[in-house]
């Protein structure tokens, strides 16, 4: 039997072990990867930031491919809410970083594998810190706001950018800033407003879906990493993938904007700004507390209408909600007729035989005391003015009343 | 007449509700693609916001922001508006 020390005399022109050639000897006997391909992976330095439903297949499959460092920014931490999408994480993990805890099912994966992890919101005051201890990063986030910050970080940084984003049944993967290709302000300069944008947790997001389009991210990375010119990087072109229809359309995207404000001939912006400002919203996808909109006079606290309840007052408690979000869960004796119907000639049919004939107070409800406000609003527009001081919203909605009055309520 | 059938994808073809694609008449004359926005605009007044950040695409390739393209029924437009979620 023969020394183990003869290993050098085997292998040439690389230094993997024997552990790391029976590792990734599927991965190192595929065309173009290779013993150079996996030296290169295992030199490369990868930031992934957020560690959600794109950031965990993205740090599982690179780190089963054996990416030399991973660095994972996220500041939230893992609800059970999380776990049918986010496979990075386990029951076990609740209350947990989100960043460290997926650190962890990396080492179990793969502790050849080295981790850093940064347990923070990524700002224009730290971005661009953690960034330059990285070649390529990975953008896995969850809101326009970090979006932009990672872009403009990436630009001035120098540093390709794999991006991905997902929604209910649909993903978006492109690479900017690229061997000279756009950046995401060369397709987006401005953001979109605030309003029109819809987060995960009021539209829903499938696993699957965040696990195709974050797996396809982890394979842009390794290829950006193998550096094969005859590798496709999907540069320059948007992928889109639409999981209900089974369809994947890939659209040539404009060539870098002469015009752009970051990586355009003439830049506007050679530093981080202040992108919740510029954005209009927070680096989180967290909807927070909603603010009034509506006059004093039409808004409920959860309390008086707790108040109303015991007292018997004859009422029309009206949810808001999708019906499949009113179907989960609901006030006893509501009705429910959506926001997107609600200014529908029947809606107002009825709303105006309980405001006329009967003569109720109507009551708007929804998850958070958002689109109820809304809702107030559009049917104001529609009814006759000496109706609208029966129309009030519940402030803080559902959520509220699971919060202050009932914590059996179910959250979803 | 010409019909032009517009694939809608995320925040637009929510806003719009009426599945995956529509389908906009143009007169012959007007087959450009800023005619086509402003068809769907006065269409569907809801979608006026989202439509402004969106990118158009004419068979599977991006226009410039604010190029004027003519199109034709053959055409296949798609609207993409950008998504953030993850
Ligand atoms: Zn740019």
């Amino acid at each position: 039997m023969q020394d183990s020390s003869n290993i050098a005399s085997y292998t040439q022109n690389h230094s993997l072990d024997n552990k790391e050639i029976e590792r990734y000897g599927r991965q190192l006997i595929t065309p173009d990867i290779g013993v150079q391909g996996q030296m290169l992976l295992k030199a490369a330095k990868v930031l992934i930031v957020g560690a959600g439903g794109l950031g965990c297949p993205v740090a599982l499959y690179l780190a089963a491919a054996g990416v030399g460092m991973l660095g994972i920014v996220d500041y939230d931490t893992v609800e059970i809410g999380n776990l049918h999408r986010q496979i990075g994480h386990r029951e076990s993990s609740t209350g947990v970083p989100k960043c460290e805890s997926l650190a962890a099912q990396i080492k179990e994966l793969n502790s050849l594998v080295e981790t850093k992890t940064f347990n923070t919101v990524f700002t224009s005051d730290t971005a661009i810190d953690i960034i330059k201890q990285f070649d390529i990063v990975v953008d896995a986030s969850d809101n326009v706001a970090t979006r932009y910050l990672v872009s403009d970080a990436c630009v001035l940084t120098k540093k390709p950018l794999v991006s991905g984003s997902a929604l209910k049944w649909e993903g978006q993967v492109t690479v900017y800033n690229y061997n000279n290709g756009p950046c995401y302000r060369c397709l987006f300069p401005v953001p979109p407003p605030a309003e029109t944008v819809t987060r995960c947790s009021d539209g829903g997001v499938l696993g699957p879906i965040v696990g195709v389009i974050g797996s396809l991210q982890a394979l842009e990375t390794i290829k950006i990493i193998n550096n094969n010119p005859q590798n496709g990087v999907l540069s320059g072109r948007l992928m889109i993938y639409d999981g209900l229809a089974a369809v994947f359309r890939t659209v040539r995207i404009r060539s870098k904007q002469a015009s752009c404000q970051v990586c355009g001939d003439n830049p506007t912006i050679t530093q981080l700004i202040d992108y919740t400002q510029f954005c209009r919203s927070n680096y989180s996808e967290s909807a927070g507390k909603v603010e009034d909109r509506v006059e004093k006079e039409k808004i409920l606290t959860v309390d008086q209408y707790n108040d109303i309840l015991k007292s018997s007052t004859k009422h029309i408690l009206l949810d808001v909600r999708p019906k499949n979000q009113f179907e989960i869960c609901s006030l006893p004796n509501s009705f429910n007729i959506p926001i997107e119907d609600i200014d529908k000639e029947d809606s107002i049919e009825k709303i105006n035989v309980w405001v006329k004939d009967d003569q109720l107070p109507v009551y708007l409800l929804c998850r958070r005391g958002n689109k109820s406000q809304d809702a107030v609003e559009s049917i104001c527009k529609k009814i006759d003015s000496k109706f609208h001081s029966q129309l009030k919203h519940i402030k803080d909605g559902l959520l509220g009343w699971a919060e202050s009055i009932d914590p059996s309520f179910p959250i979803y | 007449m010409t019909i032009i059938k517009c694939l809608l994808f995320a925040k637009v073809k929510e806003v719009i509700n009426k599945g995956e694609y529509i389908e906009i008449e143009l007169p012959d004359t007007e087959c450009t693609t800023n005619n086509l926005l402003k068809h769907i605009n006065e269409q569907y007044p809801q979608v006026k916001d989202v439509l402004s950040t969106c990118l158009l695409a004419i068979n599977l390739e991006f226009l410039k922001r604010d190029e004027d393209r003519v199109i034709q029924s053959t055409d296949e437009v798609a609207i993409i508006p950008p998504v953030s979620g993850g």
